[in-house]
């Protein structure tokens, strides 16, 4: 089911009413509600998938519970272990089964023996990148004695499978959203039109900015040996915004409905556009990914304690996988490298700023805020070429092309001007530019009505409905 | 909650305002605003034309017939009124829409393979949304699914659904009076560039079944004393029983084989500027041979 369809405007405002009016006064009720809500959601793409989901789950819960019991130190370590094995072994089945064999066929391929392979026809399930982060910090953290396993399955496959964030994150830890499943839920309007004005902003997002970037970006991209240089480069431009409109769209999405149920969900993306060195990006960015990987590889393999070379080589294996987290292709592979590479400056250089709070506070950024900022964005974006081509070919060849420097045709085969959106992308940065201090740019907008009643009147207007479009980042 | 309620009826109160005014608006910009397509300017006809003929089809038609040339050889008025991606459905809807506005003793009809399709085109459906809520214009489309109701009943929906072709965009376009001047080629739409290295044969599928639409324009046509002709315009290679037309439809001519040359052509389907003066000479021998 996905947020932007008609599905999920009916599915939300019964599950709400059945929350709150029918099961509002029995904690245990509401969380069986969500499991049911939530498995109906996940079953609407393709019920097969539930017995993954439940699989998962099962054998998490079993693990914590085991890793309670267990006090001696090889035997625990063994129970992580399964944890890890089960989850990672069907990611890996799922997500890299073929990946693998081709590249271990091309590498044999090189040293002159040949030989085929069966591939299989595997189907990705959706969202499986995150539910299974999501699931492993759960044994992580229990095994760490970070946290304290539950008895109560229900609310565990809740956790596990809570609708608003199933698919495509924010990726929960079990310490920030495990507990909110014990703790009595009273309905309070205030969250509850915080949350509404974080589903109009996300809509705002997928719908106004990213389908409608998507389809010069995809005009762009498919057919790249026909444009010019100038036009290569607005195709970068829109890719790197629908990228971002349709995954942070997402989150804003999911924190909100989830603010409907009284849940908080973690914040995902906090104006990233406004960074001022990578560092800085990647805090900002796909936040509770960074984390998981920060927490979780980058300071067990030693983080920044073993001096700056071995920081730097921390870094890249971080960036290596966070490439293949996305998806199995050399291009992922390659585009994390390189962003562990322009990650570089800020370890040697000890730039990191650390800061979330204001960029800066003056109602313009500084000249060199600014160029800092384009600079950062400029890497992104052509980091982004090696995510949107389908092979390394591919990205090599628009990037030749760009490097053409040809001349600029203002038309595209759709029969639009290449740069028709960007007024519209500036409107979007100014407006996020102008309230960067608040977790999202309608937050307690004053007055109540007239803002969010303007993005709506946007969304009606400018939204791309033409086809139901499914978020990017499902299929990671 | 009350509150939390009152809110989001406030919202969606909004919400449906804005659709409300939108489409007052968009409908209003299409009816009045600068040409945009075909219809728009059939619409807007004035002084009731009195015309020998008119021709309909899809671009097949559009790129390929000169009422000028027409009407300076022959003396013979007329309208090219093909629009591109244009089915029966539309071709009906059309010819309709244009006797509101005007008379014509004749009807020449581009017809080819597309035969076969019994429902409307998605593309060239398109034109007639900002008018679907005229029961005149519904009730061409409302056998072929609810989404028609939708369309039609629920408002500034149509404008989303087709938002590349009849949004904000093409509104802007029209009210700041950049349309075609279809009073100028009489709705002859020029096509430009030359077809380039060699090309396969199109492949066709056979055409077994009549298409009852085409048997309802033909008797419409009669019940109003209009001559009616089917025609096929030209193929640069094309392969199929296009011939088995002539047992479905009356007063059918194939030109499909009648062009041979790549200088004619644009693409396979369609005729350049070229090719459309000589296709119409051949048009006007086969058709007006016998008015000076």
């Amino acid at each position: 089911m996905l947020f932007n369809s008609l599905d999920f405007a009916i599915f939300l405002p019964i599950v709400f009413i059945l929350y709150w009016f029918v099961f509002g006064k029995n904690l245990r009720a509401q969380n069986i509600l969500l499991v049911l809500a939530s498995y109906l959601f996940y079953g609407w793409w393709d019920w097969r998938f539930l017995f993954l989901i439940l699989f998962s789950t099962v054998v998490d819960y079993g693990v914590g519970l085991a890793l309670q019991r267990e006090q001696r130190q090889a035997r625990r370590k063994l129970f992580l272990l399964v944890s890890i094995v089960v989850n990672i072994g069907l990611l890996g089945f799922f997500k890299y089964y073929n990946f693998f064999l081709d590249s271990f066929v091309d590498a044999f391929s090189l040293f002159g023996s040949s030989f085929t392979v069966n591939r299989l026809h595997v189907i990705l399930p959706v969202g499986i990148s995150f539910y299974t982060f999501q699931t492993l910090s759960y044994t992580i953290d229990v095994y760490r004695r970070k946290m304290q396993p539950t008895r109560d399955f229900v609310a565990f496959t809740a956790f596990v499978s809570f609708f608003p964030q199933l698919v495509a994150g924010p990726i929960e830890r079990a310490t920030n959203l495990l507990p909110q499943f014990f703790k009595k839920r009273t309905f309070h309007r205030d969250q509850a039109v915080i949350g509404i004005k974080q589903i109009v902003w996300g809509l705002f997002k997928k719908l106004v900015i990213a389908d409608n970037c998507a389809q010069y970006a995809n005009e762009i991209f498919n057919n790249y040996e026909s444009y010019s240089s100038l036009t290569l480069v607005l195709g970068v431009v829109y890719f790197t915004f629908q990228v971002y409109g349709d995954f942070s769209g997402y989150s804003d999405i999911a924190i909100g409905t989830a603010r409907l149920f009284n849940f908080r969900l973690s914040v995902n993306f906090r104006y990233p556009f406004f960074s001022r060195s990578m560092a800085e990006f990647w805090r900002r960015w796909h936040i509770t990914l960074m984390s998981w990987f920060r927490d979780y590889v980058y300071i067990p393999l030693g983080g920044s304690r073993h001096g700056k070379l071995l920081q730097a080589r921390n870094v890249l294996i971080v960036f290596v996988l966070c490439g293949l987290w996305h998806g199995a292709s050399w291009n992922f592979v390659v585009w994390g490298l390189l962003y562990g590479f322009f990650f570089m400056p800020s370890i040697f250089r000890t730039v990191n700023i650390h800061s979330f709070k204001n960029v800066t506070p003056r109602s313009l950024p500084s000249l060199r805020a600014f160029f800092e900022m384009s600079l950062v964005f400029a890497g992104i974006a052509f980091g982004l070429v090696f995510f949107r081509t389908p092979t390394l070919a591919d990205a090599f060849a628009y990037l030749g092309k760009i490097a053409e420097f040809s001349v600029y045709q203002g038309m595209l085969g759709i029969y639009r001007y290449a740069f028709e959106m960007l007024p519209l992308l500036l409107l979007l940065l100014w407006w996020e530019w102008y309230n960067r201090n608040k977790e999202f740019p309608l937050f307690s907008a004053k007055p109540e009505y007239l803002r969010t009643g303007l993005v709506i009147l946007f969304i009606v207007c400018l939204g791309n409905f033409e086809e139901l479009k499914q978020f990017f980042y499902f299929k990671f | 909650m009350k509150p939390f309620v009152k809110y989001i009826v406030i919202l969606l109160a909004i919400t449906l305002s804005g659709m409300l005014v939108l489409d007052l608006f968009y409908t209003v910009v299409f009816n009045t605003g600068a040409y945009r397509n075909k219809l728009m300017w059939v619409r807007d006809l004035e002084n009731r034309p009195q015309l020998d003929y008119i021709i309909l089809g899809s671009s097949r038609a559009n790129y390929t017939l000169k009422p000028n040339l027409i009407e300076a050889q022959t003396g013979k008025e007329g309208y090219n009124l093909g629009m591109n991606s244009c089915n029966i459905i539309e071709t009906q809807a059309l010819l309709e829409e244009f006797l509101q506005h005007g008379d014509t003793k004749a009807v020449y009809v581009q017809v080819d393979s597309q035969y076969r399709q019994d429902f409307p085109d998605p593309i060239g459906e398109v034109v007639w949304m900002p008018y679907i809520n005229e029961a005149g214009v519904y009730e061409h489309f409302e056998d072929f699914g609810s989404k028609y109701k939708a369309y039609r009943y629920i408002p500034f929906y149509r404008y989303q659904k087709f938002g590349g072709r009849l949004g904000l965009r093409e509104v802007f376009s029209s009210l700041f009076g950049t349309g075609y001047n279809y009073n100028s080629t009489k709705g002859y739409m020029p096509r430009y560039g030359v077809l380039e290295g060699e090309k396969d044969f199109i492949p066709d599928v056979p055409l077994v079944a009549e298409n009852l639409y085409y048997t309802n324009l033909v008797r419409y046509c009669k019940e109003r004393d209009i001559e009616l002709y089917f025609f096929t315009a030209p193929y640069y290679k094309f392969e199929g029983d296009i011939e088995k037309l002539d047992t479905f439809l009356p007063n059918y001519t194939n030109f499909s084989d009648s062009l041979k040359q790549p200088s004619y052509f644009s693409d396979q389907i369609h005729l350049n500027t070229k090719g459309a003066k000589r296709f119409t000479e051949i048009f006007m021998e086969t058709y007006f041979s016998e008015t000076p």
